[in-house]
């Protein structure tokens, strides 16, 4: 979050609108976005009905190892605060990119919560649709 | 809530439209991050933690 958050004019540039989602309740919603004073939007999927849309996995494995505990110390020696698990601990992200035509034209479902695509892989995609879009593809 | 569950994302296919309640009030969709002819990069949290 804090690396698109820093590249956001760089996003923005290629025309991309990044928009969060989660499962979490609600209620803790107010305080994730202070902690990482994120500029997006951040819809709350609490059935997760859109994550089952995407293909988002659910993996004890894939979720619970020992890179996830080093990250959760990592982040908490950064500051920032243990809530708890909130909702289903085996709930997987991901990241998705859609197109203008509503086509989807990246799809990651992350196989453990550090399986990210890099910011860069993500410019480059949407960089590839924006010269589609000047060759008239 | 007009989600579309049993739509599984593809790649090269139509993406599962949805609306969903935005944090900060209101509610927000697919369609609201296309409007205006942009891309949307959809990010799933794993949680807010």
């Amino acid at each position: 979050m804090a690396q698109l958050r820093r590249r956001h004019d760089e996003l923005e540039t290629l025309g991309a609108r990044i928009v969060t989602i989660s499962f979490g309740p609600a209620s803790k919603a107010p305080a994730w976005l202070d902690e990482t004073a994120s500029p997006f939007p951040l819809l709350v999927d609490a059935r997760r009905e859109v994550y089952r849309a995407y293909g988002m996995r659910r993996s004890l494995t894939g979720a619970w190892n020992l890179a996830t505990v080093r990250r959760y110390r990592e982040l908490m020696r950064q500051g920032r605060r243990w809530r708890g698990i909130q909702g289903d601990s085996l709930q997987l992200g991901g990241d998705a990119i859609v197109d203008a035509a509503g086509v989807v034209r990246l799809l990651h479902r992350s196989a453990t919560p550090d399986d990210r695509p890099s910011v860069d892989t993500l410019l480059e995609t949407l960089s590839g649709l924006g010269a589609e879009r000047s060759s008239g593809a | 809530m007009d989600a579309h569950p049993q739509v599984t994302a593809a790649l090269g296919e139509p993406a599962p439209p949805f609306e969903l309640p935005e944090a900060r009030g209101g509610s927000y969709g697919l369609g609201d991050a296309l409007a205006g002819g942009a891309h949307a990069l959809l990010v799933f949290l794993r949680h807010y933690g």
